[in-house]
């Protein structure tokens, strides 16, 4: 074939650029860490990218969910616990009271204390997350769930819907304990400080309320073992979520990062191809015959 | 019997010629650099022999003596067929180059993959709502969800907007292409003028013809013209199988405008003489028209989907919750619904839409966007349909359909259509079911494509929402048989929008909204690839054709300075020979005959 300068000028020049641009090319992989910037080059990748990043979005979320429900369970957990111990109280005071060696006077002295105690288990059962959310309102979470009546009985203003929370995809669990079914206990012990405050309440009489309070206290046993069991299952959520976070920053990091290794070596390659096209290119071009004639 | 001066005759040509060879060298040498110069060569014959009937040879083979050298022509190395090669090879790239340029500024306008794109704020829209799930009565969260939703919608108006004025830019780009075709035609329209009269004279036009010959490659890397050469000398131009240039005489373009019904407007190809549409096959403007008619509307229309469908789905959800506090037992749209009710200018039809008529069952029906709302338009074609003929939109897979009692089915579209309102809803050859039978049967006509309401670009939060945080809908609502939210702390519907996110909806091909803007942006990513690979792949083709015609053409400044010193010593040589008969002339005229003196 019959090569011209300007074909040797061209074949160097379209050469240099497209080493130039392979160069290019990785070097914005090194500097930028990511093997896929634009879709074009792994269409794949990027449609997968959307999806992973989703799924990414989606997971930071209900790990904040699952430490917001864990938040209300644990307030939940804490205050069952001061009920438990106030109803305890209230046990022993009874049995004291129920023995006969008490007299009015006493009683009636034990009387007040429960009265106070009841107000105590009322205020526990008015707690706030942060002062902001009631937590056995249902879903009247800014109205505190519990008040007395002119004649002293308790009042439950909250309702007994079901507050879920969405730890997973399509995953809620209910955060709330119905406050509602703690009327029946403030009752008892309303009729407990009753009996005491009457003169002529006997022994056998405030004996029998005790089996009462000890239903009472059962259900707050159990409506705690059940917000235990709940926050066990948090915990469970939490882990696999972290390692579902693990899995797909994993994914992410395969299907977008660059093999640094890989792309050095591709580098220096190219940087080495492209400084000798420069030369071989610098030394033809320069060479005519015109150097050679006299 | 010869002349004396016989011999100089033949040197002097011989002088003449030469010089006439380092002329055209000189040529060559100073045409080294110019663009679609073809390198000349002059080419020498012997010249007739001068013949000399001898006593001793018969008649019929007198001694031919040779008379020395001229030069017939000075030729242009040049071959037709690498040149056709070269610019079927060079269009295609042109088209190819283009599209791969202008789908790569698409792929920079959707900037995937990264953290801060429509996925992102598509994502963070529904984890907002996740978060007010767990804290519905906090107004802070509430105010963070309009945020979100006001950045979700500003996402898309911008992806939309700059969708859009890409689509006019390539379209000004385009329409700016017409003067330039025009006025390429007017030129090789006055070469081959001049080409003709010069053939015509006899005469070699070799450097009009390079000047023809490079305008050609210009206008099929713009428009992929085809040509044929004529026995006139002159050179015909075709765009898609019309004449453009014949001899001396050019069929120009014009444009016409047509407004589009969301602003912007539209420059159709024509032929100026008689409005015919012009098919343009391929180079730039193939690209460029291929960008602005397929692609960018492609774009545009699933961009629009997905902004539909998404403000479609969370305004259903949304309407079937409450607000908190004066909101409580009031239902709100969450986004701006455009839906049926508004011009069909700003609806996600208007980035195609034209103004203009349909024809449905023979009747013209007028399309008039800036004043007509979808339901409008629907309603006349239903009354020209008759037949107690009705429509309806479905929610869940966005496409309409119109039922309808007649004995024959009604033909939806007509020749002389101006607006392309059926295709864009999809009515367009849809399939025509029936589905009882009567008589007469009662017809279904069901759009094969979901349709786009909302404009991406003008997509936004609704008004009673951006008004107060309150409005926004967490609590559950009429969907649990309430009429009134349950308490501040419900967040039932709020847990129903987030979960939106997950859904899978028929009007996206049973896709969630995540799972749509991924596959549009596979499917982009796949077109760029394409377009890349098959530009790059051109590009080496026609780098290896250019090549080949660089080694006929083009000009070796070697091979020129080698002639050069060739044709300088053939000159040489001529002179001394001169020199040589002038010695010996001088021997007869001074020296002869003067024995003794």
């Amino acid at each position: 074939m019959r090569v011209t300068n300007r074909m040797l000028m061209e074949t160097i020049l379209a050469n240099i650029h497209r080493n130039v641009e392979a160069l290019d090319r990785t070097q914005h992989q090194v500097s930028s860490g990511k093997r896929v910037t634009r879709p074009g080059e792994d269409p794949v990748a990027a449609g997968l990218g959307v999806r992973l990043r989703t799924e990414r979005g989606a997971q930071d979320q209900y790990l904040r969910n699952i430490d917001q429900a864990r938040t209300w369970l644990a307030a939940t957990d804490q205050a069952l616990g001061e009920a438990s111990n106030t109803l305890q109280r209230i046990r022993e005071l009874a049995v004291q009271a129920a023995n006969d060696t008490y007299g009015a006077a006493d009683r009636a002295t034990i009387s007040k204390e429960v009265d106070q105690l009841r107000d105590h288990l009322i205020d526990t059962l008015n707690s706030t997350i942060l002062g902001d959310q009631y937590i056995f309102a249902g879903m009247k979470t800014t109205t505190a769930p519990f008040s007395k009546d002119v004649a002293g009985n308790a009042v439950y203003n909250g309702d007994s819907n079901t507050v879920a929370r969405e730890i997973g995809p399509g995953v809620t669990i209910p955060v709330n304990v119905d406050g509602s079914t703690f009327l029946t206990t403030l009752a008892d012990l309303k009729s407990l400080a009753d009996a005491l405050a009457d003169p002529l309440s006997t022994s056998a009489q405030i004996s029998g309320l005790l089996t009462n309070l000890d239903a009472d206290a059962d259900l707050v046993l159990a409506t705690r073992a059940e917000v235990g069991a709940k926050l066990n299952r948090l915990d469970f959520m939490q882990d696999r979520l972290n390692d579902l976070v693990v899995e797909v920053g994993r994914l992410q990091s395969a299907n977008e990062d660059v093999d640094l290794a890989d792309a050095l070596l591709r580098l220096s390659t190219q940087e080495a191809v492209l400084r000798a096209s420069l030369q071989i290119g610098a030394r033809t071009a320069a060479m005519s015959i015109l150097d050679f004639l006299k | 019997m010869r002349s004396t001066f016989f011999g100089l005759n033949t040197l002097l040509r011989a002088l003449q010629t030469q010089q006439l060879a380092l002329d055209t060298t000189n040529h060559n040498i100073a045409n080294a650099n110019t663009e679609g110069y073809s390198r000349q060569v002059a080419s020498m014959v012997a010249t007739r022999p001068y013949t000399m009937p001898g006593r001793s040879r018969p008649a019929s083979m007198p001694l031919a003596i040779g008379t020395g050298v001229q030069a017939d022509q000075i030729r242009r190395q040049r071959d037709a067929f690498v040149d056709l090669e070269v610019r079927q090879q060079l269009q295609a790239q042109r088209q190819w180059e283009t599209l791969a340029a202008g789908l790569r500024q698409v792929e920079g306008i959707f900037a995937e993959p990264s953290d801060h794109s429509l996925q992102a704020l598509i994502s963070n829209f529904f984890n907002a709502w996740s978060e007010l799930s767990n804290d519905p009565e906090s107004s802070a969260v509430r105010a963070a969800v309009r945020a979100s939703g006001e950045s979700l919608a500003t996402g898309f108006n911008d992806l939309g907007r700059r969708l859009e004025q890409m689509r006019q830019d390539v379209d000004g780009a385009i329409s700016l292409k017409v003067p330039e075709i025009n006025l390429i035609g007017a030129e090789l329209a006055s070469l081959n003028d001049q080409i003709m009269k010069a053939v015509g004279a006899g005469d070699v036009p070799n450097d009009l013809r390079d000047r023809r010959d490079l305008l050609l490659d210009e206008l099929v890397k713009l428009t992929g013209a085809t040509y044929r050469e004529e026995l006139d000398g002159s050179t015909s131009v075709f765009l898609g199988a019309r004449t453009f240039v014949a001899g001396n005489m050019v069929s120009e373009l014009a444009t016409e405008t047509r407004a589009l019904a969301s602003g912007g407007q539209i420059h159709l190809l024509q032929w100026a003489r008689d409005g015919a549409a012009v098919r343009i096959d391929g180079g730039e403007l193939k690209g460029q028209l291929e960008l602005r008619d397929q692609t960018l509307p492609e774009q545009l229309r699933q961009l629009n989907l997905l902004a539909s469908t998404l403000a479609g789905a969370v305004n259903d959800q949304h309407r079937q919750g409450f607000g908190t506090g004066a909101f409580s037992s009031t239902v709100s749209n969450f986004f701006d619904p455009v839906a049926t009710t508004a011009t069909l200018n700003s609806t996600g039809l208007g980035n195609d839409l034209y103004g203009g008529q349909i024809t449905v069952n023979g009747v013209a029906v007028t399309v008039d966007p800036g004043s007509q709302t979808l339901s409008a338009v629907m309603t006349s074609i239903t009354s020209a349909i008759g037949g107690g003929a009705t429509w309806t939109l479905d929610g869940a897979t966005g496409t309409i359909s119109i039922t309808y009692t007649s004995a024959t089915a009604v033909t939806l579209g007509g020749p002389a259509d101006t607006s392309n309102f059926l295709q864009l809803v999809g009515l367009l050859g849809a399939p025509d079911t029936i589905v009882a039978g009567g008589p007469p049967p009662v017809h279904r006509i069901t759009g094969v494509a979901p349709v786009a309401l909302v404009r991406a670009a003008t997509m936004a939060v609704d008004q009673a929402i951006k008004n107060d945080v309150q409005a926004i809908a967490a609590a559950a609502g009429s969907s649990v048989g309430l009429t009134t939210a349950a308490g501040p702390g419900d967040n039932r519907n709020a847990l129903a929008i987030a979960g939106l996110q997950r859904t899978a909806l028929a009007a996206l091909g049973s896709a969630t909204f995540e799972e749509y803007y991924a596959s549009t942006v596979a499917a982009l990513g796949v077109q760029v690839r394409q377009a890349d690979e098959l530009s790059s792949n051109q590009a080496l083709v026609t780098q290896h054709l250019e090549l080949r015609r660089q080694s006929i053409s083009g000009v070796s400044l070697d091979e020129e300075a080698t002639r050069l010193i060739q044709y300088q010593h053939a000159y040489e040589a001529a002179a001394r020979a001169i020199t040589a008969l002038d010695e010996m002339l001088e021997t007869i005229i001074n020296r002869m005959g003067r024995v003794g003196m």
